[in-house]
């Protein structure tokens, strides 16, 4: 009876979330890429992410962590921003921008570099950093976002992320006489 | 470059988080894009939390006319050409936002802040409000400024905001409407309303009043045996003095207390009228006040009502008239006044005025650091203004004094200063007895106090008293801000060998403050 109560601690424990829970030292995670590929990260970086933490407490860290919405080069560079602010916070945002540059709105010369990025890339790592639940990365890729609409006018905008106009002219129309006292101004 | 958005649509949340970084027109041009990004744009959350530039004050009015009712927490900062004008914000364009809490005002200059006052509207959802002036108080020579009429918000359009738990503003401007005029020509200055009270007076006392102050001195002996003997003492010196200032009740019973030393007490603190008109209040919260009868005299208006709810301030004095005198009646920090506006506070803080520092308002050769000190030292908050606030303001629980003086001489405590703390066996007892002049002994209570240049420099030389600063705060429910008191450091500085320097220095300050003074 003694022991049966000693296993149901102990498997209890394994899964117990927060402070309780303990990994063995050296041990690591696996993150499985949309791709299939495996990447073995330190605990304590995957779980920045707070998806991936939720995950350990539920099931474990015994099996492979899927990750399908995330491809393997995102995955990566989402990694690599994990590792370098594991021990380095993120400075705080300036909201709203006061300027193009990053750096002068209270980012980091490395997260400057960081997200001096494609595009296309830039986006699926807004969306991967929604997805993973990493709140610093979401703001870093969203503030670089915002400092490429700053300044720019509606077609400037719509050139640069390549939207397209679904307005009708009529909807357009109205659309601009509402907001033409911003113009104005 | 590939350019181009992502296969997968962007979530609406994110498109947010994104335009969450934009400064306000660069958002309102993202919503001429397309029928996506005006989703975004249009979403409640982005309009929470506004603050718009000095910039964007420009078309603030179609702002708030277009957004308001998504605006939870407005912050408006106007400065230079962007001034808070009428110009630019009209209190009118606030009440678009009906469902505004907390609301956020600075760079009112000039008559900008009695301009914005003139219009009222309802807003009951707002809980929060702070105003900040720009510089406004001016010390001459021979002359000083208070900057009243540049920074006084009127009670009287305090009532557009009947829910407001949270106040941050200079002057409280008090009109002859909102508290009876016998009150308003009340003063505190002259000598010949002060009583005093020696050792060897004795006064009548209700019995009621002497029970509260006989079970006040019994929570002190249970919280420290220490100070039993000498807690009970100025238990029935506070007790005496509440009733010796005005005429006594004629149907309580009265009886003779002995008054172990003398004290200093001004009489608007403890007026028995302020103290009636508390009665009156029987919804406020507090011991003392549920504890009364209810035979308020009827002068506080309705339009008092509106600070009824206020549990947080942070001021710097009430002004009556042009307020144009500072620690006159009509500019000073009255809490008998407060305690009739608002007389359910829990924290109160009582600043210094915005001193300003320009080119004009300095004498030639002096420095700003020396204007700084000189004009909060003329500024700071005697001790004898805060006492009895714990009587006046039954919820008070945190006081916070920015610049205080002891400027009561000897008159405080017997051992020549209130909050010297002597190495002797009465080391809580000193606690315990400015917990009893403030009447917060009742309660578990904060204190925050800085001090005057003056009264730091006095304390130095003020003896070899070794005390520790622990003995002060170890007194049970009554804890001092060690971070925020200058004071205890000063006390620790007993201990150390004097400085040579230090000591010539403080006496080149208190040269120039007597300079000050003498004009």
């Amino acid at each position: 009876m003694i022991t049966a109560q000693c296993v149901f601690t102990s498997t209890f424990l394994h899964r117990l979330p927060g402070l309780l829970y303990k990994m063995a030292e050296g041990e690591k995670l696996s993150l499985k890429s949309s791709q299939g590929e495996i990447f073995e990260v330190e605990p304590e970086v995957a779980c920045m992410s707070q998806l991936i933490k939720n995950m350990v407490e539920d099931s474990g860290t015994d099996e492979e962590i899927p990750l399908p919405n995330v491809k393997t080069a995102i995955l990566s560079k989402v990694i690599d921003y994990c590792r370098y602010h594991k021990d380095t916070p993120p400075e705080e945002i300036q909201k709203p921008l006061k300027s193009t540059n990053l750096v002068e709105c209270g980012v980091s010369e490395w997260d400057n570099e960081y997200v001096n990025i494609e595009q296309e890339v830039l986006f699926e790592l807004i969306l991967a950093a929604n997805y993973l639940d990493i709140k610093s990365l979401l703001d870093l890729t969203c503030a670089k976002v915002a400092s490429m609409i700053k300044g720019k006018n509606t077609e400037e905008i719509r050139k640069q992320f390549n939207i397209v106009n679904d307005f009708t002219p009529e909807e357009e129309a109205q659309v601009r006489e509402e907001n033409r006292w911003c113009e104005d101004a | 470059m590939k350019r181009s958005m992502p296969s997968v649509p962007v979530p609406l949340d994110v498109l947010c988080n994104c335009l969450a970084f934009s400064s306000l027109s660069d958002r309102l041009r993202c919503a001429v894009t397309s029928r996506r990004w005006q989703e975004a744009v249009l979403e409640p959350c982005l309009w929470a939390s506004l603050a718009p530039e000095p910039e964007d004050l420009l078309f603030l009015s179609c702002l708030l006319k277009r957004f308001g009712a998504s605006v939870r927490c407005l912050r408006i900062a106007g400065h230079g050409p962007n001034r808070l004008g009428s110009n630019s914000l009209s209190f009118p364009q606030l009440a678009k936002c009906i469902n505004l809490e907390k609301l956020c005002l600075s760079g009112f200059r000039g008559r900008d802040l009695e301009n914005f006052c003139q219009s009222k509207c309802q807003m009951p959802a707002l809980r929060s409000l702070v105003i900040e002036c720009d510089p406004y108080f001016n010390l001459g020579s021979f002359s000083h400024n208070t900057g009243a009429h540049m920074a006084s918000l009127p009670i009287s359009w305090l009532a557009c905001f009947p829910n407001l738990e949270r106040l941050v503003c200079d002057y409280l401007k008090v009109e002859a409407s909102d508290i009876d005029a016998e009150a308003c020509d009340e003063t505190t200055d002259s000598e010949d309303e002060v009583v005093w009270l020696d050792r060897n007076v004795e006064l009548d006392v209700p019995d009621t009043t002497a029970r509260r102050a006989a079970d006040s001195a019994e929570n002190s002996v249970a919280n420290s045996a220490a100070g039993t003997a000498s807690s009970q003492g100025h238990a029935e010196v506070v007790a005496n003095a509440a009733e010796a200032a005005g005429p006594s009740d004629a149907s309580t019973a009265s009886r003779r207390l002995p008054v172990p030393v003398p004290l200093e007490l001004p009489l608007a603190a403890l007026s028995p009228r302020g103290r009636e008109e508390a009665q009156g209040s029987g919804s406020q919260p507090g011991p003392q006040r549920q504890s009364r009868g209810t035979s308020g005299s009827g002068c506080l208006g309705e339009e008092l009502l509106p600070l009824q709810k206020l549990r947080d301030l942070s001021f710097v004095a009430v002004v009556r008239g042009s307020g144009s005198t500072w620690h006159s009646a009509h500019c000073r920090c009255d809490l008998s006044v407060l305690a009739r506006l608002a007389p359910g506070l829990e924290r109160l803080s009582v600043r210094s005025p915005n001193i300003a520092l320009g080119r004009m308002s300095r004498r030639p050769g002096q420095r700003i650091e020396g204007l700084i000190r000189v004009s909060r030292h003329f500024c700071s908050t005697g001790l004898r203004d805060l006492l009895a606030v714990g009587y006046l303001l039954p919820s008070l629980r945190c006081l916070k004094v920015e610049v205080a003086k002891d400027d009561t001489g000897n008159s405080w405590d017997s051992s020549g200063s209130l909050l010297t703390v002597p190495a002797s066996s009465k080391q809580l007892s000193h606690a315990s007895h400015l917990a009893l002049l403030l009447a917060v002994q009742d309660r578990p209570f904060f204190l925050s106090v800085g001090t005057s240049e003056a009264l730091a420099a006095k304390l130095r030389r003020a003896s070899s008293a070794t005390a520790s600063p622990a003995a002060v705060s170890v007194f049970q429910n009554f804890a001092i801000a060690e971070q925020h008191l200058p004071l205890l450091q000063c006390l620790q500085k007993f201990q150390e060998p004097k400085d040579q320097k230090e000591s010539k220095d403080l006496q080149l300050q208190e040269f120039e403050v007597d300079i000050v003074e003498a004009a």
